[in-house]
């Protein structure tokens, strides 16, 4: 009866489970990780310089901007010169590099002021709102898990359900429903702007559901096969309850995949930010990214592809870290 | 005294201080309308200071009715009994929160294999200071100081350093001795112990036993589930054999097991691997092509009826075999007068972490003669597997020759090695994960053939088929995935895909250490009848003493990789030169002598 699936259950969880976390000890790891994430803004950085770079069109006319008419020979020689537009492009290249090494991001053509001085301000809310949407995420994800795995089948039904739906609304959907909802009809939190933590919620919402359901998804199976292996018996057996038990032991296990899942979210939470943002009216980097792309700003594009690497590469290795103290045994070498 | 026989008159031969009154107990699993049977009618009864063992094959419903004492049965399973009182708990009727309290505090519930039975996240320390705290123990310092006694207790020496360990950084014996503390840290009158000691090694056995019985002399009941009657011989004072949910016989350890009255127990005692009965097999070479009639492999009749009714294991072989060694497709370049297989003065050493090399073999050299087995003993970390992996020629040795069948086989490159791989087969341990889940056993047979370079696409599910035949399995199974056979049967098709590049050599890696002792035993008649059909050479390696002993002509006694003894199996058994095989030997639990072996059953 029971021969024919044995040999399949609890070994294959005392092996570590796939991550992206790298091995070994902890300062040697961070120190690694830097060297690589210094490359990979390079890379990230030229990439994004020299594609940019072959969109056709003239740079100089979004410099003069849509009011200017024909503008003078002489006029468009001197804004190049200004903008050093008329050196060769690996020169161009060359000189934003430095330019970078030193923190200066170049000067917007649109608005003819420095780069950072546009982003400054818009850098803040948009990881103020990614954070919390990954707050909120987590907190739904876990909730899911924690009620429905293992729990009655029809509850177990239920969560899986909710998971799936919540996977697969779109951002922009789930974000003018809770506007309309909670913010017109109810009034319970502002339209929109960015006054303070009520304006963040219902974006923070938005962006959280369905990455949720990504979530919740993953930590169920994680959690579904931890929840039979040997030491929860163990763990019941020494007098633990049920909540206990899932929350001391089986959580643990269920995080690991869930953490992996998040360090890729939160790259993709700034990105989709464009979206709430425009909806909720609200300031910060996916709006300025939109309006930079439609108006041609390429220090601005180029800038905020910079930004959006570095959130990413900077979240990777905070996963990486916590990924070590939720599993300690990931430190170790195999013997 | 305690246990009382399901025949027998039931109610009053009950002692009222036992620790446990359990009378007509069934348990069912419910799926969907239907309700399937796992337990019935199995009554337990147990006397302080006493140890009694439930016995039977996986699926017998053992672990299943230890669970219902603690009340930690799936959520499915449907629960009815005359009694089930434990420490004068009704656990039957009990409330989650009353159970809670009898868990851990009076009843230690000890798991099998401590690697997964500990939460492989978390220190030893913390998981038995949870035990203390969910029980109220609520100051830290008592708190400390009580799992450090519990660890000395359960004969750890170094408490101190062990609780910041996690069971992944421990050896097998402490982490299975700190599985035993945290289910015994406060002091339960009553200790379950599922399969105690079966993924242990024999000396580490021997002294989680000891530590077992030192339980008993304290008073407190002990219940082991086990399948390995010599461990129950060695520890339990009353036996109770279960067979697909009920208890066929029990009684008195040394009345069951010496002269029992069950075909059942019979069969499982017939089942355990006794060594060769004479020294006379080394005078007499197999001829590698003995043109012998078929012998049927079917082992002992009464063993497969009535033993493994549960498992569709039974032996379909005795009828149309035919060799491959006769087909003869496959010309190998071998020498018939060479030795089979060749080691001389192997070395090998891994690198360490934090630099240095651990050396994992030391001049080690064996001869594998054709025809005959070499069986390679020792616990883990001697470097049994690495050797093997050597002579297989996956591993490049540091120093020391292969050769197989004459030719060379280390030092050279795996381009010329692979003309001669089909001569040299390996069996693991478990099959399973040698297998891709998706692939029919036909297919895995026929990519085995192809691999050998056997047979044309068109005859390759005949070749298939004769493979089974061989193996004693059914043609039906050719159309079937490994995870829908029962081990045994995994196990004979790992052996077919073995075969099927007509090989001289096997190398046998704890061929049958997952299996069931009936199983086991009749996967050991199925080699050993096959090596004398074709002519193979076995190389055997095992933890296990009593396989090793059945099977082998050689013997090769290994310690911390270095040979300790190597010779002929009869002398070394029967006459141990070395300190550590005397050791290892007498840590063999040992059965007591049955008076009726030819005594037949009510079968």
């Amino acid at each position: 009866m029971s021969t024919t699936t044995t040999s399949t259950g609890p070994t294959a969880h005392t092996e570590l489970p796939r991550t992206t976390a790298s091995k070994g000890a902890l300062p040697l790891v961070i120190l690694k990780r830097t060297l690589g994430s210094l490359f990979v803004l390079w890379a990230a950085v030229t990439v994004a310089f020299f594609v940019l770079r072959l969109v056709p069109g003239d740079p100089v006319k979004v410099i003069l901007g849509p009011n200017a008419s024909s503008p003078s020979p002489a006029t468009l020689a001197s804004i190049r010169e200004e903008f050093g537009l008329n050196q060769p492009l690996v020169l161009q290249y060359l000189d934003y590099l430095t330019g970078l090494l030193q923190g200066d991001l170049g000067t917007s053509y649109v608005f003819k002021v420095p780069v950072l001085e546009i982003l400054g301000p818009q850098i803040l809310p948009t990881l103020q709102l990614a954070g919390l949407a990954m707050v909120f995420a987590w907190a739904m994800a876990l909730a899911f898990t924690l009620l429905t795995v293992g729990r009655s089948p029809v509850l177990e039904a239920l969560g899986r359900s909710v998971e799936v739906l919540f996977a697969s609304v779109p951002q922009f959907w789930a974000g003018i429903v809770l506007l309309v909802i909670f913010a017109v009809v109810l009034g319970w939190f502002p339209v929109a702007g960015n006054d303070g933590f009520a304006a963040l919620v219902l974006p923070s919402l938005a962006l959280a559901i369905p990455l949720a359901g990504f979530i919740a998804q993953v930590t169920r199976t994680s959690f579904e096969e931890a929840l039979v292996q040997p030491f929860v018996l163990s763990a019941r057996a020494r007098g633990l309850s049920d909540w206990s038990v899932r929350i001391r032991h089986v959580l643990r296990h269920a995080l690991l995949p869930g953490l992996t899942l998040s360090a890729w979210a939160i790259g993709s939470l700034v990105s989709a930010a464009v979206v709430v943002e425009v909806i909720f009216a609200r300031q910060g980097l996916g709006r300025s990214l939109v309006d930079a792309i439609t108006s041609r700003d390429l220090p601005i594009t180029l800038a905020v592809v910079l930004i959006i690497a570095a959130v990413y590469i900077i979240v990777n290795l905070i996963v990486d870290v916590l990924y070590r103290v939720v599993d300690p045994r990931v430190q170790e070498e195999p013997a | 005294m305690s246990t009382t026989p399901l025949k027998s008159d039931a109610g009053p031969a009950l002692r009222p201080a036992g620790l446990l009154e359990v009378r007509d107990l069934n348990i069912g699993f419910r799926s969907g309308r239907t309700v399937r049977p796992v337990v019935e009618d199995v009554s337990l009864a147990l006397a302080p200071g006493e140890c009694l063992a439930l016995v039977g094959e996986s699926g017998s419903g053992k672990s299943v009715t230890a669970r219902a004492l603690l009340g930690l049965n799936a959520a499915n399973a449907v629960i009815s009994a005359g009694k089930l009182e434990v420490l004068g708990t009704d656990v039957a009727k009990a409330s989650e929160r009353s159970l809670r309290s009898l868990r851990g505090k009076k009843i230690g519930y000890i798991l099998q294999d401590a690697l997964v039975s500990l939460d492989p996240l978390r220190t030893i320390g913390q998981e038995i200071d949870e035990a203390l705290r969910a029980h109220g123990v609520r100051s830290a310092t008592e708190r400390a100081a009580r799992t450090e006694a519990a660890l000395l207790e359960a004969g750890i020496d170094d408490p101190q350093v062990r609780i910041r360990q996690r069971s992944g950084e421990l050896s097998g014996g402490l982490r299975q001795r700190a599985l035993i503390a945290q289910a015994t840290v406060l002091n339960p009158a009553l200790v379950i112990a599922d399969e105690p000691t079966t993924a242990l090694d024999a000396t580490v056995q021997a002294q989680i036993l000891t530590l077992l019985k030192s339980f008993k002399d304290k008073g407190r009941g002990l219940i082991i589930i086990s399948h390995d009657l010599a461990v129950v011989a060695e520890l339990a004072d009353e036996v109770a054999v279960m067979k697909s949910g009920r208890i066929v016989e029990s009684g008195r350890t040394a009345e069951v097991l010496t002269n029992p009255q069950h075909a059942y127990t019979q069969a499982l005692l017939d089942a355990i691997p006794s060594p060769r009965k004479t020294a006379g097999r080394n005078d007499q070479p197999v001829p590698p092509s003995s043109d012998t009639t078929v012998v049927a492999t079917t082992p002992d009749t009464t063993a497969v009826t009535t033993a493994v009714t549960t498992t569709p294991d039974t032996d379909q072989a005795g009828s149309n075999i035919t060799s491959p060694a006769k087909t003869g497709q496959r010309p190998s370049e071998l020498d018939p007068n060479a030795p089979a297989l060749q080691a001389t003065g192997l070395f090998k050493s891994y690198p360490q972490p934090g630099g240095g090399s651990r050396q994992v073999v030391r001049d080690v050299s064996f001869t594998l003669e054709r025809g005959r087995t070499l069986g390679i003993v020792g616990e883990s970390g001697s470097g049994k597997s690495t050797t093997a992996r050597i002579a297989l020629g996956l591993s490049r040795a540091d120093g020391g020759t292969v050769t197989l069948g004459g030719l060379q086989w280390s030092g050279i490159l795996e381009k010329e090695r692979r003309r001669h791989r089909p001569d040299i087969q390996l069996v693991n341990q478990d099959p399973l994960s040698s297998f891709d889940p998706r692939f029919t056993v036909e297919r895995v047979l026929g990519d085995a053939l192809h691999a050998g370079g056997i047979g044309t696409r068109s005859d390759r599910t005949d070749r298939a088929a004769a493979l089974l035949d061989q193996v004693g399995l059914p043609r039906d199974v050719l159309r079937r995935r490994p995870l829908t056979l029962s081990g045994g049967q995994r196990q004979r098709v790992a052996i077919a895909r073995a075969l099927a590049t007509e090989p001289q050599v096997l190398l046998l890696d704890e061929p049958v250490s997952a299996l069931d002792v009936s199983i086991q035993a009749q996967v050991l008649d199925l080699l050993e009848d096959l090596q004398r059909r074709l002519g193979l050479s076995y190389l055997f390696i095992s933890h296990d003493l009593g396989v090793i002993q059945q099977v082998s002509d050689e013997v090769l006694v290994l310690k911390d990789g270095q040979t300790v003894e190597y010779g002929d199996a009869y002398d070394i058994f029967t006459n141990p030169r070395h300190e550590y095989t005397q050791q290892l030997l007498a840590a063999v639990p040992a059965l007591p002598q049955r008076a009726n072996k030819t005594t037949g059953g009510p079968a």
